[in-house]
């Protein structure tokens, strides 16, 4: 459909204003509030996050396409109960304690939210047990850490090590992830995945949740 | 035992090791320096060398990269020539009002930066410079950069990096005598500038606060420590003393005119003189200035490229030493981004036509190197916008730019207002200082009033947290675009 075709392409362009409106002028016309989200607003994140993955666009062209799809969700929102839009998981995702680098998490984040997810964002600099304890109280399937210093990332192992001590580690799956992060760390602190960018994470995610 | 034969500059060393180590562990222990700016990551590629022999992984066309690689029997290995003691400009005068020195006949002006330890000797009657060095920072056989070293610190290696800048300092001193030609003194005034974090290495402190939030630092100087030593203060955690010699030394906080002040580099520090106040701030901008995550980047080595221009719409490198190109260097990779946009073969976001580029035979850019561009001169360039917004200051109201440290002194500032890392409208205002940090230093040797003018100074700075700042990071967003701001 056209106007779903657009509403993709506009939002890829970042022109916020413009998704909004079509989000609007779709409902209008009676197009059916899930096939707006998947073929319009997500589809237009996703052709964005694999061009981010390919290094064909950047962190300000994501940034802007972000605020475009959070624009059109602001409006398609509160159809999702009505019309039995349901998200595909909840994630819970923050920068560890000690660290205040946000701009790779919010990345990861809008991918999932891209992708369908509902995303609880905690910030930055947050404790291990704050982890827990959301992850715990919004029913988080999927646990996302950020690190970009060296020196923070021995918080990550904490975090997991929490998750032990609290038993729910086998509740969720821990994703790590930053600049210095590697699968070989990973592995080593007992985490269920790592992605070099956001929108692989968004894809882990998804395969997480499938198998 | 196996063995690692190592050949550097015509001789070969021979290494017998026991397990499997990594090239970098036993080079390492043998004294060798290998850059490993990614953290030992196995993504920047730094530390790359030609190899032979029996290793895991194999040799990929005769290299291997030295962080990631085992050695499984006997192997070899070629290295670039060491460094050498540099011979370090040496100016003739020194930006002194009045003569005031402290007591003695001679002094000794240091500067511990990341990478290189600069020292000069002064005599303190006179105020005239008789000798200056530079030799590569020995605790980069530990980790080259700030957070590395601040990890092995904190891992027990504390003693090691403080015996290791010590022992360099004392060789300095002794050549500096003999270079002027005088017996090593009993009694040497000095004054030691140098980031926090050398500091505190210098003085075996545990570097615990630097290294996570909330990022205090427990000691910022400005004391007199041994006999006769003097460590400036420092305006923050990542705000070194140098960054107040460099104030110092440009005699910014002296006049009344608004002016900036920017070191760039890794961690760039960033100050603002206005209206009789100064607003200082730090923004790391990761090792890309110095090569560093860049698939063919170089420090400023022989054989890197340093200046790319467009010359009939064809590009046109040269290299350090005239040597033949081997991969690029900051102020080569600025120039690089800044043609590619004149040329159109790169759009203003970064894009680039090709998915590579070659400069020079057997040299590339890669669109990821750009990318590692765009960050660190995002963060510099959000860093001013932040720094004049807070002081409410316009750029076309900056009287004066100077620019502070090694990197500043090579950079094209036409290439750096092209490609948006600072202001175009500063580009007739810019000043290259040098190593102001070391002429700072020998101005707290010649004029005692100075001591606390340092000191002063560095308290009065009101520093500017970028984390969390959301001037920052739209800022930041913005400023990684290739569009002159
Ligand atoms: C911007 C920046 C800052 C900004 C941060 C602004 C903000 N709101 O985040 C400011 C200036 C405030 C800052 C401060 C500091 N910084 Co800083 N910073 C950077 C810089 C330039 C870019 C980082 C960035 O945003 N990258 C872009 C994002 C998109 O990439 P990313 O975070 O890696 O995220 C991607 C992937 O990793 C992945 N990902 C990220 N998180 C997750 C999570 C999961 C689960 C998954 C799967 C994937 C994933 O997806 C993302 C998108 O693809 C880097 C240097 C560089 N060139 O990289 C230094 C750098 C990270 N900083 C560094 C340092 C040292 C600091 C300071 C300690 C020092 C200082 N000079 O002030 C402070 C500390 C602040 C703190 N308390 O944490 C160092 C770290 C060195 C090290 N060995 O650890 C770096 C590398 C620079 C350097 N000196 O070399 N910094």
């Amino acid at each position: 459909m056209q106007i779903l075709a657009d509403i993709s392409s506009k939002l890829q362009a970042g022109k916020a204003k413009e998704v909004q409106e079509l989000v609007q002028q779709a409902l209008d016309q009676q197009v059916p509030v899930r096939d707006i989200l998947e073929q319009g607003l997500l589809d237009g994140m996703g052709i964005i996050g694999a061009k981010f993955k390919n290094d064909e666009v950047f962190v300000p062209e994501v940034l802007i396409a972000a605020r475009a799809m959070n624009r059109g969700m602001e409006v398609l929102k509160p159809y999702f109960a009505e019309s039995g839009v349901e998200a595909r998981g909840r994630v819970c995702i923050g920068t560890v304690q000690g660290d205040l680098h946000d701009i790779g998490k919010n990345l990861v984040k809008m991918m999932m939210e891209g992708k369908g997810f509902e995303v609880i964002d905690l910030g930055t600099d947050v404790p291990a047990e704050a982890f827990v304890k959301a992850a715990a109280e919004h029913g988080c399937a999927i646990v996302c850490l950020s690190a970009l210093l060296t020196t923070t990332m021995p918080a990550m192992r904490q975090v997991v090590e929490a998750f032990e001590a609290a038993g729910t580690r086998d509740q969720v799956k821990i994703m790590v992830g930053g600049a210095p992060v590697t699968d070989e760390f990973c592995a080593q602190i007992g985490a269920d995945a790592y992605a070099a960018d956001a929108a692989s994470a968004a894809d882990k995610a998804l395969a997480l949740l499938g198998g | 035992m196996p063995e690692l034969r190592v050949h550097q500059a015509g001789a070969v060393r021979v290494l017998p090791f026991e397990g499997q180590p990594l090239l970098t562990q036993l080079l390492r222990q043998a004294g060798y320096e290998i850059s490993t700016p990614c953290g030992s990551a196995g993504v920047c590629g730094r530390c790359g060398l030609r190899v032979a022999g029996q290793l895991d992984p194999p040799a990929r066309e005769g290299r291997a990269l030295a962080c990631r690689t085992r050695l499984m029997g006997d192997a070899q290995v070629w290295l670039a020539d060491p460094h050498q003691l540099d011979k370090i400009a040496l100016a003739d005068s020194l930006p002194l009002t009045d003569l005031k020195p402290l007591p003695g006949e001679f002094g000794l002006a240091v500067d511990i930066g990341t990478t290189t330890l600069a020292a000069m000797l002064v005599d303190l009657p006179s105020g005239r410079p008789l000798a200056a060095v530079g030799l590569t920072n020995p605790q980069a056989s530990l980790s080259d950069n700030v957070i590395g070293r601040i990890s092995a610190a904190l891992e027990g290696e504390g003693p090691r990096l403080r015996a290791l800048v010590r022992e360099a300092l004392t060789g300095l001193t002794r050549q500096l005598c003999e270079q002027a030609g005088i017996e090593r003194p009993l009694h040497l005034p000095t004054v030691i500038a140098g980031n926090t974090a050398m500091l505190y290495l210098y003085m075996g402190y545990s570097p615990r606060a630097l290294s996570a939030a909330p990022f205090e630092a427990d000691h910022l100087f400005g004391v007199w420590v041994e006999e006769h030593t003097f460590l400036p203060r420092c305006p923050g955690a990542f705000l070194g003393a140098d960054l107040n010699l460099a104030l110092l030394a440009s005699g910014l906080c002296e006049r009344e005119e608004t002016a900036l002040l920017a070191d760039i580099g890794t961690n760039g520090e960033i100050a603002l003189w206005h209206r009789g106040r100064l607003h200082c701030a730090a923004a790391a901008a990761g090792p890309a200035f110095e090569g560093g995550g860049i698939t063919q980047g170089l420090g400023s080595e022989r054989g890197a490229i340093d200046s790319v221009q467009a010359v009939d719409g064809q590009l046109r490198i040269t290299t350090i030493g005239d040597a033949p190109a081997r991969g690029i260097c900051g102020s080569g990779l600025v120039d690089a981004a800044a043609t590619l946009l004149d040329l159109t073969l790169m759009d203003e976001t970064g894009r680039l036509s090709q998915d590579k580029v070659a400069l020079a035979p057997g040299v590339m850019l890669w669109q990821k190197d750009i990318r590692q561009l765009q960050l660190a001169k995002g963060a510099i360039a959000a860093a001013i916008g932040a720094l004049c917004q807070t002081a409410g200051v316009r750029t076309r109201d900056i009287h004066r730019f100077y620019l502070a440290g090694g990197f500043g002194s090579y950079l094209r500032p036409q290439s750096a207002a092209r490609i948006g890392l600072i202001p175009e409208e500063l580009l007739e205002k810019t000043v290259a200082l040098g190593n102001a940090a070391l002429s700072g230093a020998a101005m707290l040797l010649l004029n005692q009033d100075c001591l606390d003018a340092s000191t002063r100074l560095a308290r009065q700075a009101q520093v500017l947290t970028l984390s969390g700042n959301p001037q920052f990071s739209q800022l930041f967003a913005e400023r990684m675009m290739f569009e002159p701001f």
